[in-house]
């Protein structure tokens, strides 16, 4: 039986290490300045607690081998615990998981605390049930005033955001369905919700954040590669959630002014 | 005191029932109310695993028809996925362990006659079938069963409109919850009184076995974390049905108004989770409890480092609480702190102690896969607090001034960035600055200078809320 166990145990681990050694199912390749952070960090904790799920296996099985019913003639140590050994890995436990949080920290301000850059480009991110919209404020860098009685879902764009044509600011609005950015710029997202909780998710920028109604959340990230790239929603919103897809195309910075411009020279 | 307790134990010396319903159904003896418990949560469990065969089934076959079922639609997916997660996280997970296996064997092992309030007992567990009753009546209702998922986010919870099954359904959803924690209130103080006053003459709390331990840090869980939840519940049957604004800022579904305005989804996940992260406790220590007991036993050998675990489990169930706020991350929150899961791989370790003794320690693999691999998920959402944030100091007066505040805090730390990430208080009852409010709700913290100021900041937000509604009442989207 104490075989047995080992042999239970020991398997267990090995495959499940196994999927995460061959990297059977990984994370795609990152796209962000950010990303390389962040991957070395989920690869430090991820070995750190790797090695230490394996070694704790591994002398599991083999304890529950050795000490099994009727396998050792020695009788049971009589023991109510030992306090210098609670001692070490109360403190090592303790080295890791501080250790984990500190080297952490910085990632997670990066994005979130610190100011974006002066220049960067900002774009509204608007979720709602079941659509990404996308508004850059154009040449005059303010955002139009938006009003709710005047969101018009079905009409698609500038409608569905409820864009007061009244305001000046809102003349040079430009609102999309598909995110277009300039790689290696500064992307300052501002995010929004109309109707319910939405999250705001690329993965190939290891970017994720919920949109909250009421709320206008700010985070920014830089995109390092040209390419088109999935927003999925991340925040169970209704029926339709399953299909609420967005598209990131990072393209050149003369490529956006171009695409930009046309989209300007549309509204006209 | 003497006579105390000769009243308590005279209470508890009743005959044993004859009959089956005296004995069965309306029974006051623990060890019946503790299987009565145990036969509930199989049920749950068994009806939890049928709807998660039929998630299943669609995500195989999803264009399958099912025979009485017709063909799972989106909609009902969502409905099944938020009516496996409610009965196996309230009528399984938090049943089991602690309303039947408690029920049965705690009295007996701290020597008591039964627990401490029979009735109650009964009570509470017809309280919790009542509350398992209506919620499997969402199934049968116009609209079906709802599909905001087991945490039910406002303000997809609270809006009629929001989705299919949001209706009746959300509503007997949302009565259940607040049924089961009336019976997990009354099961809590049957549990501390118990704990506290029924212990035979020379059990010592430090003597009592770890499961006793377990239990009884539990039932304390229970009693603060459900108390929440169900005033949570109530408020939003309110926002539902009575047209206040708890959870819902000013939003629109499809276009159009729905007549709210002023609320906070964050409130509501504030509430939820205060419930929610110690229940991952609640569900968790009495197992870890009986790992310890059954390990000790079978290695024969006392508990490894018995005051360690005590002192471990009393640290579970107070960091429990302290992070209710982890899951709130992806939506805005400054701290994290995986602190609580050290005392966790203490006792996992402590647990591993044991091995060395016999071979009954399968459980002890069980408990790390589970802590590693919580760690691993959790790799993202580390923790951060801006320092340089935290030194402002600033007179009382400013907490609502007009115009942005210009300080240097130092490192570059954005304002705006920070606003979006302390701030309850929803844009629509925002002055036209769109800073001032987010900077009161900063300085909230700065000033509170605690590091989990979410409470302090809750009760500034209704105070902020009050003081803004009458500064101005329909600053919109800017």
């Amino acid at each position: 039986m104490g075989l047995v166990l080992l042999v239970v145990i020991w398997l267990i681990t090995l495959v499940s290490t196994y999927f995460f050694v061959a990297k059977t199912w990984w994370l795609p390749a990152g796209a962000s300045a950010a990303a390389a952070g962040i991957d070395h960090h989920f690869t430090v904790s991820f070995y750190l607690m790797g090695f230490v799920f394996v070694a704790a296996q591994l002398v599991l099985g083999y304890l529950v081998w050795k000490y099994r019913e009727g396998g050792s003639s020695q009788k049971a140590s009589y023991s109510h615990g030992n306090t210098t050994l609670e001692v070490v890995w109360t403190v090592l436990t303790t080295i890791l998981f501080v250790g984990l949080n500190l080297a952490s920290s910085s990632i997670w301000a990066a994005e979130r605390f610190r100011a974006a850059e002066a220049n960067a480009v900002p774009v509204e991110v608007t979720g709602m049930q079941f659509a990404w919209y996308f508004r850059y404020p154009g040449p005059d860098g303010k955002f139009g005033l938006t009003k709710p009685e005047l969101e018009d879902a079905s009409a698609g764009s500038e409608a569905a955001l409820g864009l007061d044509a009244h305001d000046p600011a809102s003349k040079d609005d430009v609102v999309s369905g598909v995110m277009v950015v300039p790689v290696n710029r500064e992307i300052e997202v501002i995010l929004r919700a109309h109707d319910v909780i939405h999250s705001f998710f690329v993965p190939s920028m290891r970017f994720k954040q919920d949109a909250v109604p009421g709320l206008a959340i700010h985070m920014h990230f830089t995109p390092i590669q040209t390419g088109d790239y999935e927003i999925a929603c991340a925040e169970l919103c209704g029926l339709g959630h399953y299909k609420m897809h967005g598209m990131l195309k990072v393209v050149s910075q003369e490529e956006f002014d171009k695409w930009l411009a046309a989209r300007e020279a549309e509204k006209q | 005191m003497a006579t105390h307790e000769s009243a308590a134990h005279a209470s508890h010396t009743h005959a044993a029932p004859q009959g089956f319903i005296r004995k069965w159904i309306f029974s006051l003896d623990h060890k019946v109310i503790g299987l009565q418990y145990y036969f509930l949560a199989l049920t749950a469990v068994f009806v939890g695993m049928f709807l998660s065969l039929l998630m299943r089934i669609h995500l195989i076959w999803p264009t399958a028809t099912l025979p009485f079922f017709g063909e799972i639609k989106p909609e009902t997916y969502l409905s099944l996925l938020t009516m496996h997660g409610t009965i196996m996280v309230f009528f399984v997970l938090t049943t089991a362990p602690q309303g039947g296996f408690g029920n049965y064997f705690l009295p007996i092992q701290i020597g008591a006659p039964d627990m401490a309030f029979p009735v109650l007992n009964m009570l509470s567990f017809w309280t919790t079938f009542l509350g398992f009753v209506v919620l499997l009546a969402a199934f049968v209702v116009t609209g079906g069963a709802p599909l905001h998922g087991w945490t039910g986010y406002a303000p997809l919870s609270a809006l009629q409109s929001a989705g299919p099954g949001e209706g009746l359904g959300a509503d007997l959803w949302i009565t259940s919850i607040a049924i089961f924690c009336i019976g997990a209130l009354m099961g809590a103080l049957n549990f501390i009184t118990t704990t506290l006053d029924m212990r035979a003459k020379g059990m010592t709390m430090m003597r009592m076995p770890l499961t006793v331990w377990a239990w009884f840090v539990t039932a304390i869980l229970g009693l603060l974390a459900f108390g929440v939840l169900l005033s949570a519940g109530i408020l939003l049957l309110m926002d539902r049905n009575l047209g206040t604004s708890f959870f819902v800022p000013l939003v629109t579904v499809n276009g159009q108004l729905t007549g709210h305005k002023g609320g906070s989804p964050l409130l509501w996940q504030h509430l939820f989770w205060f419930f929610g992260h110690p229940e991952v406790y609640i569900a968790i220590l009495p197992a870890m409890g009986m790992c310890s007991q059954l390990l000790s036993v079978f290695s024969r050998k006392p508990i490894f480092g018995y005051k360690a675990m005590v002192y471990a489990i009393m640290t579970i169930g107070f960091l429990g609480f302290m992070v209710w706020h982890e899951p709130l991350h992806r939506f805005c929150f400054l701290d994290h702190d995986h602190g609580h899961w050290r005392p966790v791989g203490d006792q996992d370790i402590q647990l591993a102690g044991h091995a060395h003794g016999r071979a009954d320690s399968i459980h002890v693999a069980d408990a790390f896969c589970h802590r590693i691999c919580v760690s691993l998920c959790d790799w993202g959402n580390q923790r951060t607090v801006p320092r340089a944030a935290r030194s402002g100091h600033l007179p009382a007066r400013d907490l609502f001034r007009d115009r942005a505040l210009s300080f240097d805090y130092g490192r570059g730390v954005d304002l705006r960035n920070i606003r979006s990430n302390v701030l309850l208080v929803p844009e629509d009852v925002r002055p036209h600055d769109e800073r001032t409010v987010g900077e009161a709700a900063f300085l909230a913290h700065v000033r509170g200078r605690v590091r989990d100021f979410h409470a302090h900041a809750l009760l500034r937000h209704e105070r902020g809320v009050a003081a803004l509604l009458t500064i101005h009442g329909s600053g919109l989207h800017p």
